[in-house]
């Protein structure tokens, strides 16, 4: 079963997108999530600081390298987290191991055809899904950013073709956009018209990237899954209240079968301690059952649940 | 006095100021029908979403389902179904927005209300992620319902299927948006009359 970004579930993984213009730090930042195996597809492991080269590293030449490294379970021994930087040239790779398979992959010039670009995207959401639950990896995928003119605004978006940029963002917890500004580096999890980006429990908005050339420790990543897995939790404890609350409240409506049942059950159901969207839904059942078996509700008062249910005539 | 107000209409504004010269004409007078409420038939691309919902829903609701369109296609139907199965669909939702003294009904119907999330379905063959950012949905539908972390858009372009999301601490204002409209429309009297004409809500 795939599981899809941002359910809420108490996940003790997370996947993330991090782009941006080069020169943001961003391989570094990568670097600063726990235990770190890096898949170095840009060969730019050279332009990282000496002082932050201290994980795991794999350079692949092709997509069918990178599999095959990831299988090897003694490659991910006391690993927690697969950096990909960059995920742009991971496409590159996916594209060419894409053609091999099926020629119906590619155009004549060599460039993906429109069957291509599904298979491409739809490898990369297989490869995120195996990674994080089969692997039971944190994921980082590294782009870089481009820019376009829309009117006066300039937009950032993945530096990658066509639709594929659609299927990156769907696969991920988390996608943050870096930029400077002023003369700070700051990743940014809200989205505005400037960029997309995604935030999820707790994490939202524009965070300091603290600057590590200056002695700070590089573990903003490790600090920011912490954050996340700290909300996850209390975000899961209250979708398993919901589901419970749910539960009840389709069995309270599974036994309206006469207006004074019907009252019964409306009542109990306003008295309950609601969460996420259990009021409106709960409300929506009971309405949808009552007039099933022609029932029609005469308010009484302002309040909710003051009136009566009584046969329609 | 209160006036009605929908995400149809706020979006066919938003398009008709966001057109370029090309599409100007055709953008105004959609804007223009829109304000006078007329009955517009489904443009071929609205069937499309009208057909892929249906289908959606039915499934869920664990209903036979015919597939000519395709194995692209029917993978992204039940791709969708997996996410909104066990929601609840059509919800009517609304809120009062007072602007300048002027109180407007803000009311529309969410397509599927599940727990943590609203989710709108789509099918369009132009999707970008970001695109509905701004949309009257999006931030309309938050500002009425408390409940929901967010918006889940799942839009389908025929073959796949792609998700556009925002938490409700991203999205913008809904009074902004209201009061952004309605100084605008009344400002303009050939959209503002119209506007007051057939959007009153006439007290019982």
């Amino acid at each position: 079963m795939i599981l899809k970004p941002s359910d809420i579930t108490a996940n003790p993984r997370v996947r993330m997108v991090l782009y941006g213009p080069p020169g943001h730090a961003k391989s570094t930042t990568g670097l600063s999530a726990p235990n770190v195996l890096f898949i170095d597809a840009d060969m730019g492991w050279k332009r990282i600081p000496a002082q932050f080269k201290t994980a795991a590293r794999i350079e692949p030449a092709t997509y069918q390298e990178v599999l095959d490294d990831l299988s090897n379970p003694e490659n991910l021994i006391g690993i927690e987290t697969i950096v990909i930087d960059t995920g742009g040239q991971l496409l590159k790779f996916m594209k060419t191991w894409a053609i091999n398979r099926s020629d119906k992959n590619g155009q004549r010039d060599g460039s993906l055809s429109i069957k291509g670009y599904g298979t491409v995207g739809m490898e990369f959401e297989r490869l995120v899904d195996w990674i994080f639950n089969t692997l039971k990896k944190n994921l980082v995928v590294i782009f870089h950013s481009k820019e376009e003119k829309d009117g006066e605004t300039t937009i950032h978006r993945l530096d990658v073709e066509g639709q594929t940029k659609n299927a990156v963002f769907k696969t991920m917890d988390l996608a943050g956009f870096v930029e400077t500004r002023g003369e700070k580096l700051w990743v940014n999890f809200s989205p505005t018209e400037r960029f997309y980006a995604k935030g999820t429990s707790g994490v939202t908005g524009s965070l300091e990237l603290p600057n590590v050339m200056r002695g700070n420790k590089n573990d903003f990543l490790t600090k920011l899954f912490e954050t996340v897995q700290e909300n996850g939790c209390k975000e899961a404890a209250m979708a398993s209240q919901y589901d419970a609350l749910m539960l009840k409240v389709h069995s309270l409506v599974e036994n309206v079968d006469a207006p004074e049942t019907a009252l019964a059950a409306l009542r109990s159901i306003l008295s309950m301690e609601h969460v996420f969207a259990s009021a409106t839904e709960a409300q929506r059942a009971i309405l949808d059952k009552t007039k099933s078996i022609g029932l029609t509700w005469i308010k009484e008062g302002l309040k909710p649940g003051e009136g009566h249910f009584e046969a329609r005539k | 006095m209160t006036y009605s107000l929908t995400p149809s209409l706020l979006s066919s504004w938003q398009y008709y100021l966001d057109a370029g010269e090309e599409w100007e004409e055709s953008a105004e007078s959609d804007f223009i029908r829109t304000l006078k409420r007329e009955k517009m038939e489904p443009t071929p691309a609205m069937q499309d979403g009208i057909n892929f919902e249906n289908r959606v829903e039915a499934l869920c609701e664990g209903k036979p389902v015919t597939f000519l369109e395709g194995e692209d296609y029917e993978r992204c139907v039940r791709e969708v179904a997996d996410w909104v199965r066990g929601g609840t669909w059509q919800v009517n939702t609304s809120k009062i927005i007072a602007v300048d003294g002027v109180s407007f009904l803000f009311h529309g119907r969410m397509d599927i209300l599940k727990g943590p999330w609203i989710y709108d379905l789509k099918f369009s063959k132009s999707f970008d992620i970001g695109k509905y950012r701004d949309s009257p949905q999006t931030i309309g539908y938050l500002a009425c319902e408390p409940g929901p972390v967010g918006i889940r858009y799942l839009v389908c372009d025929g073959s796949r299927v792609f998700v556009d999301e925002y938490r409700r601490e991203d999205v913008g204002s809904v009074d902004s948006l209201v009061a952004e409209f309605w100084q605008w429309v009344a400002a303009l009297p050939r959209f503002g009359d119209l506007y007051r004409k057939f959007w009153a809500i006439v007290e019982e």
